[in-house]
């Protein structure tokens, strides 16, 4: 099994995640490879952490190696051949000239090529291993079927809260991914059961700094949870713009809905897995309803820990979070994807990967009124559907905290107010507001076709990838 | 209340939260937020009506008994935002209904395939009539026909013609159709056009068996005409105009775009005292006047009937009249299939009440079929046998083997031609009853054959497109046909027979429908609709059972020819033509 730490222009940080992973790979020493998916844009930091991952490898004998922008490129020129390599590019390095938005799936796309043909566990840089799981929530394994997430998630605003739901826990996480990973789910669940067939992808909790960016996600919030973290209206506040939040699944469980975090996460890489579109934030999400899409009958994996993650590196968040409106790319990118789904029939993964790369191709070359029609048809769908269901976790919450209803309501009507108020001034997603419409058009046009070339590129990428990786070929 | 209209606007429905929805207006881009109730009722309008018109639809559909001054005033709370539009949209732009641009002179094109005296009878009708001889309208003779001696008299047949008819009459048989072939070959190399695919679309697949090759002969008729309008015809279709006694011949009227009402006669007797011969019809007239106009509606055009998508189109200046059609008298127009029993709610009644008339009306399956008025439909009903289209449109190509390649082909014409109706004209041709043989009752061919399953096939592909542009949807439409070449052979039985099953529920929930409404008599109809809903139960267990081994493959040439046809197309408008004509 092959490991992966994503990094990023933050030496300490990485050096603090290593120390912490290092002591604990020892003690559950069942790694063939560590790799460092160093995606820093200063050369200075590159060498910095090339040089900390080098030390930690000759301290602790771990197989540990740091794989930067030179490594990758080698990687590509390899498989890729030096002429045959742009979408590969796009995949490791993105195009930031294009859309200035830093994000993780570049990076990420390293890792599952360097890792191709092998299971995989994948953490960030900010997390460290130490692991906690509610105290008083069963062990059996579920199987949700399509119902939804089967985890909970807490925003709790501060540790001592947080610490009074859990208890410590010394999971062996490579052990767990790895039986979770490529196995039918034991357990059936005869309620809305959907056939199942092998675990693709999983994932663990957090706990400790937040990993998501939107504000309102505190209604989201089970109301039977509420009286646990929110006790008064003044926790509650806090807990509102606080990072410290708790996703935790109470037992090892499957779904069939792609939510999905990856701070802590597995993949099993021995079939083909499909690419994270770069520059992308909440980019797992999507990736996750690709994973889906490519095996309809695979499961998602949760396992029954959170890993701590580094809360000193989030920022509460600010009024000015609580006003953006509009659609992001990545809610854009999960409509686009429902939208296609039905249409699209085929088995193979390969060819899944390249029908939808195909018709995000295809969108990147229609006519503006219909791009803006689309792109407003999605949005709605995708605000309308967020309003549907919390309104009707409203309807049901007669145990929810009052304060909260206050906010759900207020919120209920903003959002309902301000899908209305879309216009052709407002159609693009959030990531693109910062632009002209006409210059953000343009480089939206743009994304989509990067990204439909990239899909459309990747089986073959990745065919290439593990041939050659498994054959011995490459070499970092 | 005042006696102005309101047309509803065209609007996309989206969940949202308290039992309401999002609106989004397609018209003026607004969005609005409605009690779902509200919206249920206003998405049951239709047409440009005055005020107490909707509120007639709304009484009727008003589940929560609401008193009529509520639904009066909901009325006016639309016309405030926009959703009740007023009918000076429609008609501000120009005046006339329908104004027609400058466009190339139509031509005719006749399809035959080895029956010589059919061929001979359909020119004698058209060449020697003041409305084709006046007007010179080209005359070309689709010759399908394998046999050497065929061959040798449609030629001569045409060639006989040509010196009787002012204008032009051509022949395309083998030789030119090959000749066209080699060109577009040739062409196609730079292109990166496949020789097979280029025979795909001129003669179907190598291995059809018994399989008629229609739609390769109407793709030859498509390329050889190039950009220009084209009037196809088949060849037992003589020229001789008919309607029924109450058809409207000048009323423009929009329709959802059902199937033109369609009645049954037990004999050709029957048959000539209901309609009437108008000898004065200038059928290549009113297909001038009307093909490739731009839709405008004027006072006069009757606008109950109109739908929201279409009247968008109207009101943006973006709806055209894509094809022109006329109807069947006499022969039956369809197989061995029992569509005399299964219409009859759709048809007159009075024959299916006498037990000999009945059995008659099933045997013989006379019939006229023709709309009631000048029909503007938003449909895809699209009958090929007298069917002129705009050649300047981007027309997708014929699937080129078996039989139905024209309701498949009016499916993806219509979704990839979006903004292009089909305008059904209120006559009917003379359509030769020696030419089908009389289906006797219970010998119905029920079983779905490979034509039947396509059109099945192309409704379930093109039901949404990422594109709004004809050429790019047909991009998308031949990627998806691709797409099903592609599918396991266990995937693609499976999707065909999820595709046939959703068809036999629909069917056999029509036959429920009809047999209550007609309280389940007379006895020998019921006994017909019984076996009709057996046969289709039947079916169900083994619907594959006439498809050609090849067809997954045929699909996946299919999609690649959509793609292609663009191109091929162009290239074939370049070529010089090979019709034998003066």
């Amino acid at each position: 099994m092959y490991a992966v730490i994503t990094t990023y222009q933050r030496p300490e940080t990485l050096s603090a995640a290593l120390a912490s992973f290092s002591g604990y790979s020892k003690k559950y020493p069942r790694l063939s490879q560590v790799l460092i998916l160093d995606d820093s844009s200063s050369a200075a930091i590159v060498e910095q952490n090339r040089a900390i991952v080098e030390s930690f490898a000759r301290q602790t004998g771990l197989n540990i190696r740091s794989v930067a922008a030179p490594e990758k490129r080698r990687f590509l020129e390899h498989v890729m051949g030096p002429d045959d390599s742009k979408a590969g590019e796009f995949a490791f390095f993105g195009d930031l000239e294009s859309l200035p938005v830093p994000a993780s799936g570049g990076n990420r796309n390293a890792g599952l090529l360097f890792s191709a043909g092998e299971k995989a566990v994948g953490i960030d840089d900010d997390t460290r291993m130490v692991f906690r799981k509610f105290s008083k929530l069963g062990s059996k394994y579920t199987d949700h079927g399509a119902q939804g997430p089967p985890v909970i998630f807490l925003p709790c605003g501060t540790e001592k809260r947080m610490d009074s739901l859990l208890t410590s826990a010394q999971p062996d996480i490579f052990h767990e991914f790895d039986t979770i990973l490529g196995e039918p789910p034991p357990h059936k669940h005869s309620g809305d059961q959907v056939e199942s067939d092998t675990v693709r992808i999983a994932m663990g909790g957090i706990l400790g700094g937040r990993w998501y960016s939107n504000p309102h996600a505190y209604l989201d919030v089970d109301p039977r949870w509420q009286k646990k973290i929110w006790p008064n209206r003044t926790e509650y506040e806090n807990a509102k713009t606080s990072p410290v939040s708790l996703l935790l699944a109470p037992e090892a469980s499957v779904t069939q809905s792609p939510f999905f975090v990856t701070t802590c996460y597995g993949w099993d890489g021995r079939d083909l897995v499909p690419p994270f579109f770069p520059h992308l934030r909440s980019d797992d999400a999507v990736w996750s309803r690709m994973v889906r899409m490519c095996y309809p009958h695979s499961s998602v994996g949760h396992l029954p820990f959170a890993i701590a993650h580094d809360r000193n590196l989030r920022s509460a968040f600010s009024d000015n979070d609580f006003v953006k409106t509009g659609t992001t790319l990545s809610e854009f990118l999960l409509q686009f994807l429902e939208y296609v789904s039905p249409e699209i029939r085929l088995s193979d993964p390969g060819d899944i990967l390249s029908a939808v790369g195909t018709r995000l191709s295809d969108l990147a070359h229609v006519s503006s009124p219909r791009l803006e029609e689309f792109l407003i048809d999605l949005s709605l769908r995708f605000q309308g559907l967020r309003i549907r269901r919390l309104s009707e976790r409203l309807e049901e919450s007669t145990k929810a905290r009052r304060f909260w209803k206050d906010d759900m309501t207020k919120y209920l009507s903003e959002a309902a107010e301000a899908a209305c108020s879309i216009s052709s001034e407002s159609w693009l997603p959030r990531e693109f507001g910062s632009f002209t419409v006409r210059e953000g058009e343009k480089l939206f046009r743009d994304y989509l076709a990067r990204c439909g070339e990239l899909l459309c590129a990747w089986p073959e990428i990745w065919d290439r990838a593990r041939e050659a990786r498994l054959a011995g070929e490459l070499s970092l | 209340m005042n006696r102005d209209s309101f047309f509803p606007a065209e609007c996309a429905v989206f969940p949202s939260g308290g039992g309401s929805v999002l609106l989004r207006n397609r018209n003026d881009g607004r969005v609005l937020e409605l009690p779902e109730f509200q919206a249920r009722l206003f998405l049951g309008l239709a047409g440009c009506v005055p005020r107490e018109a909707h509120l007639e639809t709304l009484m009727m559909q008003n589940r929560r008994n609401l008193p009529a001054s509520s639904l009066a005033g909901l009325i006016e709370n639309w016309i405030g935002a926009g959703l009740l539009r007023p009918e000076s949209l429609l008609t501000s732009r120009e005046t006339g209904a329908l104004q027609k641009p400058a466009s190339k002179p139509l031509s005719c094109a006749v399809l035959t395939c080895g029956r010589s005296s059919a061929l001979s009878e359909w020119l004698d009708s058209r060449i020697s009539h003041p409305h084709f001889a006046e007007r010179r309208v080209p005359l070309m003779v689709f010759d399908d026909s394998t046999d050497e001696a065929v061959i040798r008299d449609n030629r001569a047949i045409a060639d006989a013609a040509h010196d009787r008819y002012p204008g032009a009459v051509g022949y395309f048989g083998a030789a030119e159709k090959q000749a066209l072939r080699d060109g577009l070959v040739e062409a196609g190399r730079t292109e990166g056009i496949g020789r097979e695919l280029i025979d795909f679309a001129l003669y179907g697949p190598p291995d059809t068996g018994n399989l008629v090759r229609i739609g390769a002969n109407r793709n030859a008729a498509l390329l050889h005409n190039g950009f220009g309008p084209l009037l196809f015809s088949d060849d037992d279709l003589f020229y001789r105009v008919f309607r029924s006694p109450d058809a409207e011949l000048e009323l423009l009227r929009c329709s959802p775009g059902e199937h033109s009402p369609v009645r049954f006669f037990p004999s050709m007797e029957a048959l000539d005292e209901y309609a009437r011969q108008d000898h004065e019809y200038d059928l290549p007239g009113e297909i001038e006047r009307y093909l490739s106009a731009p839709v405008q509606i004027d006072p006069s055009v009757d606008r109950a009937m109109l739908t929201p998508s279409m009247a968008r189109r109207i009101e943006t200046g973006t709806a055209g009249i894509g094809a022109v059609s006329a109807g069947y008298f006499g022969g039956r127009w369809f197989d061995d299939y029992p569509l005399a029993p299964l219409r009859r709610s759709l048809a007159d009644d009075s024959f299916y009440l006498d037990q000999e008339e009945y059995t008659e009306v099933t045997r013989r399956g006379l019939n006229i079929i023709a709309a009631e008025a000048v029909t503007l439909a938003d449909g895809d009903f699209l009958q090929s046998g007298t069917m002129a289209l705009d050649g300047a449109l981007a027309l997708p190509p014929f699937f080129p083997v078996d039989r139905h390649e024209d309701p498949a082909f009016a499916v993806l014409f219509r979704s990839c031609c979006a903004g292009s109706y089909v305008l059904r004209l209120p006559v009917a041709l003379y359509h030769d009853p020696q030419q089908k043989p009389p289906i006797e009752s219970g010998s119905w061919n029920m079983t779905p054959s490979a034509g039947q399953m396509h059109k099945l096939i192309v409704q379930n592909l093109t039901r949404q497109f990422l594109a709004d542009s004809g050429e790019e949807r047909l991009r998308e439409a031949g990627r998806r046909y691709r797409e099903l070449a592609l599918l396991s052979n266990s995937d693609f039985e499976e999707y065909l027979r999820s595709l046939y099953t959703l068809y036999v529920q629909r069917t056999q929930e029509f036959i429920a429908y009809q047999l209550t409404l007609f309280d389940g008599g007379p006895p020998w109809w019921a006994a017909d609709m019984q076996q009709i809903d057996a046969l289709l139960t039947e079916n169900l267990e083994d619907p594959l059972r006439e498809l050609p081994e090849g067809f997954q493959s045929w699909l996946g040439l299919y999609g690649e020819l959509i793609e292609a046809w663009p191109v091929l197309r162009k290239s074939a408008a370049t070529e010089p033509q090979h019709a034998n004509s003066s």
